[in-house]
């Protein structure tokens, strides 16, 4: 069943600096929706606005049409990566697996040099290793959106990679809107490509129009 | 199950700690003796105060392992409130039994 979530009508401001003012994103299910901008723009703090944890007093954040009104989000229906380490490092990967009911054996057939971790604690893997598995936890679980804030970060570029392939693979069930700065993987996997500007989105379609909007040189 | 496991990987980032606390309190009242059962009521004070500080330490610190369990449907307020409880019930219940056992034997000698 296709899913659509739409997100306008954001004012954000910190004390007198308005940071989002004039927003349209939309992510819907089988589509990949990347959100561009330069450092301070606000990418984070929306995401933050959709999955709940950041408050503001003008928002609107629709699933389907219907307004998402409670700032909690349903595990079932949304998943979150934040843009840093959000998973303790005594964890081993197979108590990660489990409490996101994942399949290990599926994972190794994308890394395949994962297979001696099963039950090692995250402290003794390297931070793009940790990374990974933070990225397919979040990626590979069920949601019907996955938002993705910068998951190629820490990466070496054959795991990127493998993780668009991942990432393609699990947009036919579900939206993932995405924002990193490592901005040639979004553009090349994105069907919606968003960039914002002045607290502004502008839906774009080349790499000229983001260089006329300032995000690359 | 699963929330439980949750609940308790959370808490044992600062189990250590707090319950360090708790024990030093249950040494001021066992010190106290006979003013053990005066005593307790600043050290309630006193454990409240150090769950506001642990509050605030992990807010400040550990806050990005909050997304692990909203990801896993546990809100912030339904990881914290259980733990405190359970937290505070063990200080609270230990402190009231050591007190009242000191005062009973000081006041029965």
């Amino acid at each position: 069943m296709k899913h659509t979530l739409e997100v306008d009508s954001i004012i954000l401001e910190f004390g007198i600096k308005r940071v989002l003012q004039d927003v349209y994103i939309k992510s819907e299910t089988g589509k990949i929706t990347g959100i561009l901008g330069r450092n301070g723009t606000g990418k984070t703090c929306l995401l933050n606005i959709i999955y709940g944890e950041l408050a503001t007093n003008e928002k609107s954040v629709r699933l389907d049409g219907d307004a998402i009104i409670t700032k909690s989000r349903n595990p079932k229906i949304f998943k979150y990566l934040p843009q840093y380490n959000f998973i303790p490092k005594k964890l081993t990967v197979k108590r990660i697996f489990n409490d996101f009911e994942l399949d290990f054996k599926e994972f190794t057939k994308h890394f395949p040099e994962f297979e001696k971790y099963f039950k090692v604690k995250l402290f003794n893997l390297s931070g793009g290793e940790r990374r990974i598995i933070e990225v397919y936890s979040i990626l590979a679980s069920h949601a019907k959106f996955c938002i993705l804030d910068e998951p190629f970060s820490h990466i070496m570029p054959v795991n990127i990679e493998t993780l668009k392939i991942i990432i393609e693979n699990e947009k036919n069930r579900k939206g993932i809107p995405i924002t990193d700065h490592l901005f040639e993987h979004v553009t090349e996997i994105c069907d919606y490509l968003y960039v914002i500007t002045n607290g502004k989105t502008f839906l774009v379609n080349d790499l000229n129009d983001i260089k006329a909007l300032g995000y690359t040189n | 199950m699963k929330t439980l496991r949750l609940l308790l990987t959370f808490y044992k980032s600062f189990a250590a700690f707090s319950l360090l606390l708790t024990m030093i309190s249950l040494f001021i009242i066992y010190e106290s003796g006979n003013d053990g059962i005066y005593t307790l009521k600043i050290l309630i004070w006193f454990k409240l105060f150090t769950i506001g500080l642990i509050y605030y330490f992990i807010n400040s610190y550990k806050k990005n392992e909050y997304y692990l369990n909203l990801n896993l449907g546990i809100s912030k307020a339904k990881l914290w409130i259980p733990i405190l409880i359970f937290d505070f019930s063990i200080f609270i219940l230990s402190a009231i039994t050591l007190a009242a056992k000191l005062h009973e034997t000081h006041v029965g000698g």
